[in-house]
């Protein structure tokens, strides 16, 4: 096979077997890859009601066809399983360097299932794959568990682990690679402790083989050069600010998030802007294998209490520990992002899970005995100390280990956790983008921007401007996104790229450029509309699982905030969701009931069973 | 009339003072593509509209004390 490697390797950590496995060319052409083949396999082989501890749950790591082949920002992985948080599937994404390196080393999906006896660690090495035994490092930090790691195999290994997050099962702990990017969401570090796995750990040298070289090497040059061309006279903006710079932008839409989502403006935003940021706490970009953006951050804090440094922050970290929590104190914010890596948690939930106990501490509902101390809006201090007793599950820290949403109900108050199937929500109100707000509501992991961010066109202008406010139009747009994401999650590039440059840069976002690359690289000979199909197709095998998890219409929910309260002020202010109204046209766009069931005819259609 | 500018990202660098924030005294019934003359913004740097909280085109005619934000389109995560 081109592009895929045309194998996936199964581990039984119950049984401390592995095994190699052909891939089925069939599957491969229908799923793609990465998110794609994930759900093929959990549907294929789990029952979707099991405990997401149960040793049946799978854990799958899964890249796509052109990851590590030099397509541009060709190094993004999946890790799909069936998630502790939200009891949904889950697909949760990173980039870095040990997707490429994965890839590298010989399969297109590593799949675990059962559970170790003892900590126990997956080391591949061209092709050859051992489980080693992990106790040494069981309770190790992300950055030791690294180290000691490369040390133990080889210099030139990259590393995916857990940290004592993901060991405790903290719900919203995360899976961490190359010590600072992160598939975060939806508790898959819980999973993978719960399995007894600390880690995985690749190195590979063998390039992938193309089909058409020619081909490959035009379109990727074209690629390249058209991003060289829009980044002549400046680097390009997300390698100057990261993501960042969104603080700016939600603000004067009255969309950012600000305690607990209770107002879409911060009257301090600029403290914690993107050019402060830049101005004070960057020290250099960092960039992701055979990538050309270099959006990540290399960045220090020196302030005394909340030094450090790392990688850090994203837009969502500086949302979710800055405004949402009336903090203002960036480098607190940055620090909290660097306690969160070492740690293995993800930094939306966590941020999101302190708003939330804040939230609920001012209103009286959280005795001050059950934290150990107050929990004030916009206490920078308290902050660091939760996030850090959360990945311990110590005192308090044990509440905010189960997510907001877990929290609120405990105290009687589950309205006031900012979640879709109980997942926390991104850093735009749905209610100043309305959108988003039904992407959320059915996106099949929960409250997640990365299953169609629509904040492209609504809120950013790429490719252009289409009015936050407004909704009529949003559930034909959502669709399309949902359906073109998934085409992208599954072949294992950056949605920062494709975009871009491996879509038609319309509202539509036809796959074309997806579709050359694809087949110049696996010679599979896709359509456009075999492509699109194979996205639709991926989306509701997705729906299928969560269907017969038990979800429906009734977890494609907002927090009453959102549907019942009007934004109380600034450029949103008046406005509700309007996501039941979305909903219907949504669901009928879809070929599902009224009740977000997928019909038959649509699956029969898809060549689902 | 009194205009409150605010740039963003790369258009920074049009400020006429040291502050990406500043006034700016227009005509009444200027237009959001006086403000881009005014400043000398190129036609090929990018950039969305935001006036008032509302996202805008450049055709659009401003009031006194409108804010007007000129920002560089790019992602968030």
């Amino acid at each position: 096979m081109y592009g895929w490697r045309g194998k996936v390797l199964r581990v039984d950590l119950t049984e401390g077997t592995i095994a190699e496995e052909k891939l089925d060319p069939k599957a491969a052409k229908d799923y793609i890859g990465g998110r794609g083949l994930g759900i093929y396999y959990m549907n294929k082989e789990m029952d979707p009601k099991i405990d997401p501890f149960s040793p049946e749950n799978l854990f799958i790591m899964a890249v796509g066809p052109l990851t590590a082949t030099k397509t541009p920002t060709g190094s993004r992985y999946m890790i799909m399983t069936k998630s502790p948080l939200t009891g949904s599937v889950t697909c949760s994404n990173s980039g870095g360097k040990f997707p490429k390196e994965m890839k590298r080393s010989g399969f297109d999906a590593l799949i675990f299932k059962g559970s170790a006896k003892e900590p126990v660690y997956l080391w591949i090495e061209n092709g050859k794959a051992e489980l080693r035994s992990a106790k040494k490092i069981w309770g190790k930090t992300v950055n030791e568990t690294t180290d000691i790691l490369i040390n133990e195999t080889s210099p030139k290994a990259k590393v995916a682990c857990i940290g004592p997050a993901g060991e405790k099962r903290v719900l919203i702990s995360a899976v961490m690679n190359d010590k600072d990017r992160s598939a975060a969401r939806s508790g898959v570090g819980a999973v993978m402790g719960s399995k007894n796995l600390k880690a995985v750990v690749v190195h590979g040298e063998e390039d992938i083989p193309i089909h058409d070289e020619e081909k490959f090497k035009e379109l990727r040059n074209g690629a390249l050069n058209k991003f060289k061309e829009v980044s002549k006279d400046a680097p390009p903006i997300l390698r100057v600010y990261g993501t960042s710079y969104a603080v700016g932008s939600t603000q004067k839409i009255g969309a950012l998030p600000t305690k607990n989502f209770q107002y879409g403006t911060f009257d301090n935003w600029e403290k914690v802007s993107g050019q402060t940021m830049v101005d004070n706490f960057l020290e250099k970009p960092k960039f992701c294998a055979d990538c050309p953006i270099g959006c990540g951050r290399g960045s220090k804090v020196t302030e005394p209490g909340f030094e450090g440094e790392g990688e850090g922050a994203e837009y969502e970290t500086i949302y979710a520990f800055g405004p949402d929590c009336m903090n203002d104190n960036l480098a607190s914010v940055l620090k909290a992002n660097y306690v969160c890596n070492e740690l293995g948690l993800d930094t939306i939930s966590m941020g999101s899970a302190i708003a939330c106990a804040m939230e609920l501490y001012d209103k009286g509902y959280i005795p001050e005995s059950d934290i150990g101390k107050p929990l004030n809006w916009g206490d920078a201090g308290a902050i660091i100390e939760f996030v850090e007793k959360t990945a311990y599950r110590e005192g308090f820290g044990d509440k905010l280990a189960e997510g907001s949403y877990r929290l609120a109900e405990s105290y009687g108050h589950p309205e006031l956790a900012m979640v879709s199937k109980k997942l926390d929500l991104p850093g735009y109100d749905p209610r100043g983008v309305q959108g988003l707000g039904l992407a959320y509501a059915t996106s099949p992991i929960g409250g997640s921007h990365m299953r169609a961010q629509t904040a492209y066109f609504e809120v950013f202008g790429v490719p252009c401007i289409v009015d936050p406010q407004k909704w009529e139009e949003k559930p034909r747009l959502v669709k399309i996104h949902q359906d073109m994401v998934s085409i992208l999650d599954s072949t294992g590039v950056c949605y920062f790229f494709a975009i871009r440059y491996f879509v038609n840069p319309v509202l539509e976002v036809t796959p074309e450029g997806f579709c050359n690359f694809l087949n110049a690289v696996t010679g599979a000979e896709y359509t456009i509309e075999e492509l699109q199909k194979a996205g639709e197709r991926i989306f509701n095998a997705e729906r299928q699982f969560l269907v017969k998890a038990g979800l429906s219409r009734k977890d494609d929910t907002l927090p009453d905030r959102f549907v019942k309260e009007p934004m109380p002020e600034g450029p949103a202010k008046g406005l509700v969701s309007h996501l039941d109204e979305m909903l219907d046209a949504y669901y009928s766009l879809r070929g599902w009931d009224n009740n977000g069931i997928p019909t038959k005819e649509k699956l029969e259609e898809l060549g689902l069973e | 009339m009194n205009l409150e500018i605010k740039l963003f990202g790369f258009l920074r660098k049009y400020s006429p003072r040291s502050e990406d924030a500043f006034f700016l005294d227009l005509p009444d019934g200027s237009k959001v593509r006086d403000i881009i003359s005014t400043l000398k913004i190129p036609d090929n740097e990018a950039r969305i509209v935001v006036i008032n909280g509302r996202h805008a085109g450049e055709d659009a005619v401003l009031k006194a004390d409108d804010e007007v934000v000129l920002m560089t389109p790019i992602e968030g995560g």
